[in-house]
C-alpha cells in the first residue's frame, strides 16, 4: 500500500513539473524579447508630449537635458530650475560636460518660451542644442 | 569500475518552481525598464557658431502659425521656390512667429533637412508686422 501511495505522489509532483514546462518556456521567450528588443534608460518624464518627427536621425542621449513643458516648467538634469536660476546652473554643468545639450521640449510650448530658453543656453556658450523629437514612421 | 565503489544516489528531479520564481522577477525587470520609443534630434549649430562657419550673411526665412515659410518678397513659399530661390549650403535662419507651437517648428525644420539646407538655425522670434527688416 505504502509503496504504491509513494508512486502516486511520485508521479503526481512529475506531473505538476511537467505542467510547468510550456510556461516557462513561454516567459523564456518573453524575457528574451524584452531583453533584446527593450533598451534600459533613465526615465526622463517631466509630462510631455514631445514633437514628432518623421526623419530619422537617431538622438544620441547628451549629458545635460532641458525638459520644458507647456507650463514653462524647466526641468534641467531631472531637477526643477527657474528660468532666473538656469544661467548659473548651465554654466555650473559647463564646467563638467561639454558644450552640447538635448533640449526636450512640449510640443505645445510657443516660439516665445522657447526662444528665451534657446537663447540663455546660447549665452552660456553652448554650441551645440539638440532639440529632441519621437520618431514616427514616415506616412 | 570505480563508479561501482560510489555509494548510489537517488535521482532527484530539481523543482522548477525556484527557476519560475528567478525567471519571472527578470522577465518584470525588463518589462518595466525597458523603452520601445524612438527618439530623434534636429541638430541646431547656436547662432555664434553658424555665423563663424561662414563668412556669407545668413538667408532669412519667415514661418508662419500654419507652418508657410516665406521670405521677403514671397509668402507661402513652395519645395521648388524654396530650392530655386535659396542656396541650400549658406546659413539659413528660420524666424518663426512669436505663438508658433515647437510641432509646427520642427515640421518646418524637418522639411528644409529633406530638402537639402544644411545649417538651419533658430534666429529671434519677432511679430509679424516687422518681419522686413530681420536680423539674427
Amino acid at each position: 500500500m505504502s509503496i504504491f501511495n509513494q508512486a502516486q505522489t511520485q508521479r503526481r509532483k512529475t506531473n505538476s513539473d511537467d505542467n510547468l514546462i510550456p510556461l516557462i518556456n513561454i516567459v523564456f521567450l518573453l524575457l528574451i524579447f524584452f531583453m533584446i528588443a527593450g533598451k534600459i534608460e533613465q526615465i526622463q518624464d517631466a509630462g510631455l508630449t514631445l514633437p514628432e518627427n518623421s526623419q530619422t536621425k537617431p538622438a544620441v542621449a547628451q549629458p545635460i537635458t532641458l525638459q520644458l513643458s507647456k507650463d514653462n516648467e524647466i526641468h534641467l538634469n531631472n531637477e526643477v530650475v527657474n528660468f532666473e536660476e538656469l544661467p548659473d546652473a548651465l554654466t555650473q554643468l559647463l564646467q563638467e560636460h561639454p558644450a552640447n545639450i538635448a533640449v526636450r521640449a512640449d510640443k505645445q510650448v510657443t516660439y516665445q518660451d522657447l526662444d528665451k530658453v534657446l537663447d540663455t543656453l546660447r549665452t552660456a556658450g553652448f554650441s551645440t542644442i539638440n532639440l529632441f523629437t519621437l520618431t514616427t514612421e514616415a506616412s | 569500475m570505480s563508479t561501482l565503489l560510489l555509494p548510489q544516489r537517488r535521482k532527484q528531479s530539481i523543482s522548477l518552481t525556484a527557476l519560475i520564481d528567478v525567471v519571472f522577477i527578470l522577465l518584470m525587470f525588463f518589462m518595466l525598464t525597458s523603452s520601445f520609443t524612438k527618439f530623434s534630434a534636429l541638430e541646431m549649430q547656436s547662432s555664434l557658431a553658424a555665423s563663424t562657419a561662414s563668412d556669407s550673411k545668413p538667408q532669412l526665412l519667415r514661418l508662419a502659425l500654419d507652418g508657410q515659410l516665406s521670405s521677403e518678397q514671397t509668402t507661402a513659399l513652395t519645395d521648388s521656390a524654396l530650392t530655386s530661390d535659396f542656396d541650400i549650403s549658406v546659413p539659413t535662419v528660420l524666424q518663426p512667429t512669436p505663438d508658433t507651437q515647437v510641432q509646427v517648428i520642427v515640421d518646418a525644420l524637418s522639411r528644409m533637412k529633406t530638402l537639402g539646407f544644411t545649417q538651419v538655425t533658430l534666429g529671434k522670434s519677432r511679430p509679424q508686422a516687422n518681419l522686413a527688416a530681420g536680423q539674427q
